[in-house]
């Protein structure tokens, strides 16, 4: 067993329910709601079922001291994990000192380069990247010979005026970026972070869909225990919005996304009786600095929660479902709890994968009651924010790690009629808790588990 | 080229304030002699860099082929100049 602790010391989010790390805690414990109805230019595109998504706030991005120059070179993912990055180094209280004149290098003052790493989870990287640059590449010359058409052409009005209204609807942009390849690629949303700080240590994205943010959590807790890092950037990201909705209809022509409510708010309702999917968010960046203990006390920072385990199974069953049996989910959760020397009988909340489909919620309410019975408190932050897939790990470590903080968590949206008898927190409710499980399960099979304690200091 | 028409002494100052952003050269340092390639922007992706932004602040596109003749930051005026007025006929 090894002797290093890891602990976190800064957080960094922007998510639909906020901005900040602070915002964003603020928007849990008040009941805030991120749904509503999604933008109508998509329903020229396909029939949809689901009409809700949860969007994310305009964002300033030069707030974040990322310039227009850098924007034209990364994808918004790239662009929200910077900005979190920022926020969770300041919060860590790491100066970020600029060493080159365009201020976009900088260094990070009392560490050492080559023991900093960069650990992010993301489900689709530079998706979005892809479908603008793609649009462009199919359609540019076809729409350089409809408008030679409209010029040379002759035509009566009406005729004229349609053909002109389909071109104002082809709305693209108008290049086809050089820096594409570099913008999509799921790496970037690391990298960058990395070239940035001058972060020398393993870089790397991990790409498990719903589950990245908490395997990338877990491999920087691992790389920390094992003595190869100090101190990680880590946490999840992701960026799911298109011009037309062709991200959101993936999900909602597979049906896995909420539908058929009387209003946007009523329709994100994980563990209860009248759920029929999640809630698609627009997207996150949630970014955690996890830290060796001993490093975080002497350079006097600030600890929020200790980290204390980290379990993966795999189900090896469906690629979008869960095993009805959750065998290999109790197998993690068992395996974290070994690792982390905490009892059944001992660990106080649970913050759940609780994503709103019938299959998830079902399985692993039977996995939570047969393993811990009605003990542990136990909540779905996506009841609020939505599901934000690769990011959805990490924020709710995050949730995790302010409750111990706090000692205080926030409730399920909308739980009118729980499936289960387990635990489920109607509304927040002040806890004391020592020890809290946070687990993701993806499309795929992957299930990853993170174990998190109050810190000794 | 957008509908905006810009004086000289506008494109100027619009030049200059993406050449600042590219390369960190502060304005009161830009001369017409700079090179672009050895001072404002060294790699070949610091010069992409530099061409999309133009494209950006300028609402235009620019062809590779233009680009070739561009050495200086002179050089770079009067092309943005030039385009400007031949999108104006």
């Amino acid at each position: 067993m090894s002797s290093r602790s890891v602990v976190i010391t800064g957080m960094g989010t922007l998510c639909p329910l906020g901005l900040s790390t602070t915002e964003f805690w603020h928007s849990c414990l008040t009941e805030t709601q991120a749904a509503s109805y999604i933008p109508e230019a998509w329903l020229e595109y396909a029939d949809f079922t689901s009409r809700y998504w949860a969007p994310l706030p305009e964002i300033d991005y030069a707030a974040f001291g990322i310039s227009r120059i850098d924007a034209l070179r990364l994808d918004p993912v790239s662009k929200l994990s910077l900005a979190a990055t920022a926020q969770a180094l300041k919060d860590a209280g790491i100066v970020a000192r600029p060493v080159n004149r365009k201020r976009t290098i900088f260094e990070l003052e009392g560490l050492k380069p080559e023991r900093v790493g960069v650990i992010l989870g993301t489900g689709i990287g530079g998706l979005n990247t892809t479908l603008e640059s793609h649009t462009v590449h199919l359609f540019a010359r076809y729409r350089e010979e409809m408008v030679s058409l409209l010029d040379s052409a002759e035509m009566d009005t009406d005729t004229e005026k349609e053909l002109h209204a389909l071109l104002k609807r082809m709305d693209y942009p108008q290049r086809y970026n050089p820096f594409t390849v570099s913008m999509i690629m799921n790496n970037s949303v690391s990298a960058n972070i990395g070239i940035r700080y001058q972060c020398k240590g393993p870089n790397k994205a991990i790409s498990i869909a719903c589950a990245s943010g908490t395997a990338a959590l877990g491999q920087a807790y691992t790389e920390i225990q094992n003595g190869t890092l100090d101190l990680t950037i880590s946490g999840g990201v992701e960026y799911k919005y298109d011009t037309t909705g062709a991200v959101f209809r993936g999900y909602d022509i597979a049906r896995t996304l909420a539908h058929d409510f009387p209003s946007p708010q009523e329709a994100n309702r994980p563990f209860d009786k009248k759920r029929n999917g999640f809630l698609f968010s627009e997207g996150a960046a949630a970014i955690l600095i996890l830290e060796e203990k001993q490093h975080a006390l002497e350079r006097g920072a600030n600890i929020i929660a200790e980290i204390s385990a980290y379990a993966e199974t795999f189900d090896a069953y469906s690629i979008m479902s869960p095993a009805p049996d959750g065998e290999q989910i109790e197998r993690m959760i068992r395996t974290a709890l070994m690792q982390a020397d905490v009892k059944t009988t001992e660990l106080d909340y649970i913050n759940a994968h609780g994503t709103g489909t019938l299959a998830n919620d079902e399985t692993e309410c039977n996995v939570i009651e047969r393993i811990f019975g009605d003990r542990p408190a136990v909540n779905s932050t996506k009841s609020w924010v939505g599901h934000t897939i690769g990011a959805s790990g990490a924020l709710e470590t995050q949730v995790a790690a302010l409750s111990i903080r706090d000692q205080i968590t926030h409730g399920n949206a909308n739980l009118d009629e729980p499936i289960s008898s387990i635990k489920l927190l109607k509304t927040k409710e002040k806890l004391d808790i020592s020890s809290a499980l946070t687990h993701s399960f993806a499309f795929g099979g992957h299930n990853c588990a993170l174990i998190l304690k109050r810190p000794n200091v | 080229m957008n509908q905006t028409t810009y004086t000289s002494e506008e494109i100027r100052q619009k030049v200059y304030s993406v050449v600042f952003e590219v390369s960190g050269i502060e304005k009161s340092k830009l001369e017409n002699d700079l090179s672009i390639s050895d001072d404002i922007a060294p790699s070949s992706l610091d010069r992409v860099t530099l061409f999309m932004a133009l494209e950006d602040e300028f609402s235009t596109s620019v062809a590779e082929e233009e680009l070739q003749d561009i050495k200086t930051l002179g050089d770079l005026i009067n092309f943005v100049e030039n385009k400007a007025e031949a999108n104006a006929a």
